[in-house]
């Protein structure tokens, strides 16, 4: 029903930017996506710089560009309503319209465009590298030092782990519904679902209880105990500050010229 | 399995609590991300408004643990699920269910875990006040958008009154499914002993 590694399909490969600390590549990744969320709309060079920044991440980090551009694709249905209702929009004044294979457009209207879907595809595109390159757990140990509320990731983190599991239950269920025969009449067919229901969120309290026990057995006070050292290296912390400081620079003189 | 670690700390007892609760929490944020994908799989995306598949492990999740975790538990649902699977749609749905999720795994908590109200009567409540929250959402929306966002809605929610009772009709045979199922499913839950007393301790 759902891959057991759906989120850290990609997250072990041996590349420079797997192995960087997950909360160095976070503050980096956070620190690029508001610089393109908040470059102005007449400067659209600048994104082309954020772009060049994110292809030399990608090609770095040796995600496949199959699965980034799978990712990407659930911008589209966005990006090609905006595309289409580009010629509607009428130009201003003569000055304003841009001749384009026949059809008039507004250039303002385009040059906006172009602004908010370049921001969004840049913004996605960090995400997907971020999380393409970090486990789950390990940005969610990120998250939580960075100052995310506890509870919000330990949440998270029980349900992107169990995810899978539970999905294997319920397929097992239905696995189990459709052995047992043919049921006729939609309400006997509403009970055996209802049925069905009630025993996996039974079992779901049985199994987190299971996990609460297994969790206080080693040692859970609050958090679990960490076994290994939680500060990031010093070099991957100089290289964090180079690139916001990079990322900053960049806009700093995009804006200013 | 009260017994004391350390003076002033908390006991094992308190600590499988919080455990459990975090447990059940994430558990139950996973249930909320594959009972829908089970209707869809079995009646495509229509399934979706009419059963409100989401509902049912918020609501139950909400009864079994505290109201800050069942107002993460509401939040973190219909976001993950977005996430992972798209639904639902980022836009404009999801805010109005995380509004509305995170609201009634609030209230659903305090009435049947605070207040002591049965699951049967505690449901209907949060149903209605869940009912509530997401006409207000909508009304909030329709009034703070400005007029050029607005006319990008799809028309029934640029009426808040029609679209709530939209949403509402449409959702009649999910609300009778909470209603009966939602108290069903705690129940059987609350009549089996916790772990620990399950393990004689």
């Amino acid at each position: 029903m759902l891959a057991h590694d759906l989120l850290d399909t990609w997250a072990h490969l041996p590349s420079p930017v797997h192995r960087l600390d997950a909360r160095v590549k976070l503050v980096c990744a956070t620190a690029l996506v508001v610089a393109i969320l908040a470059t102005p709309v007449a400067r659209p060079w600048l994104l082309a710089a954020y772009a060049a920044m994110l292809l030399a991440i990608a090609a770095a980090s040796g995600l496949p560009a199959g699965w980034i551009a799978k990712r990407l694709v659930i911008l589209a249905p966005f990006l090609v309503l905006g595309t289409i209702a580009l010629p509607f929009v009428p130009p201003t004044e003569t000055a304003d319209a841009w001749q384009l294979a026949g059809i008039e457009l507004s250039r303002g209207a385009a040059l906006v465009w172009l602004s908010v879907g370049g921001r969004c595809l840049l913004a996605l595109l960090a995400a997907t590298l971020l999380t393409g390159a970090t486990t789950s757990a390990a940005l969610l140990r990120a998250v939580g030092a960075l100052g995310v509320p506890r509870t919000l990731t330990a949440l998270t983190g029980f349900a992107i782990t169990y995810l899978a599991a539970l999905g294997d239950e319920a397929g097992r269920m239905m696995t189990a519904r459709r052995s047992r025969g043919r049921v006729r009449g939609l309400g006997r067919n509403l009970r055996v679902a209802a049925s069905m229901l009630a025993t996996l969120m039974a079992r779901t309290v049985e199994r987190a209880e299971r996990i609460a026990l297994a969790m206080v057995a080693r040692g859970y006070r609050g958090r679990m105990p960490a076994l290994t050292s939680e500060r990031a290296p010093a070099a991957e912390v100089v290289a964090a500050v180079a690139f916001v400081a990079a990322v900053a620079a960049v806009f700093w003189l995009g804006v200013r010229a | 399995m009260n017994e004391q670690r350390d003076a002033g700390g908390p006991t094992i007892a308190e600590e499988f609590a919080w455990a459990r609760e975090l447990s059940l929490g994430g558990l139950f944020i996973a249930l909320g991300v594959v009972i829908p994908i089970a209707f869809h799989a079995l009646g495509g995306g229509r399934l979706g408004p009419v059963f409100l598949p989401m509902y049912l492990p918020v609501l139950v999740c909400g009864m079994l643990v505290s109201p800050g975790t069942a107002a993460a538990v509401g939040v973190l649902t219909p976001v993950l699920s977005s996430a992972l699977t798209g639904m639902p749609p980022v836009l404009p749905t999801l805010p109005l269910m995380v509004a509305e999720l995170g609201v009634m795994g609030v209230v659903a908590s305090v009435l049947h875990r605070r207040a002591r109200l049965p699951a049967l009567l505690a449901t209907p409540i949060t149903l209605m006040v869940g009912r509530a929250v997401l006409g207000l959402c909508v009304l909030g929306a329709v009034s703070l958008l400005p007029p050029d966002l607005l006319a990008s809605l799809p028309s029934p929610m640029r009426r808040p009154l029609a679209y709530l009772l939209a949403a509402t009709v449409t959702a009649l045979p999910g609300l009778a499914l909470q209603l009966i199922a939602v108290p069903a499913v705690v129940a059987l839950v609350e009549r089996r002993p916790t772990a620990p007393s399950a393990m004689g301790d």
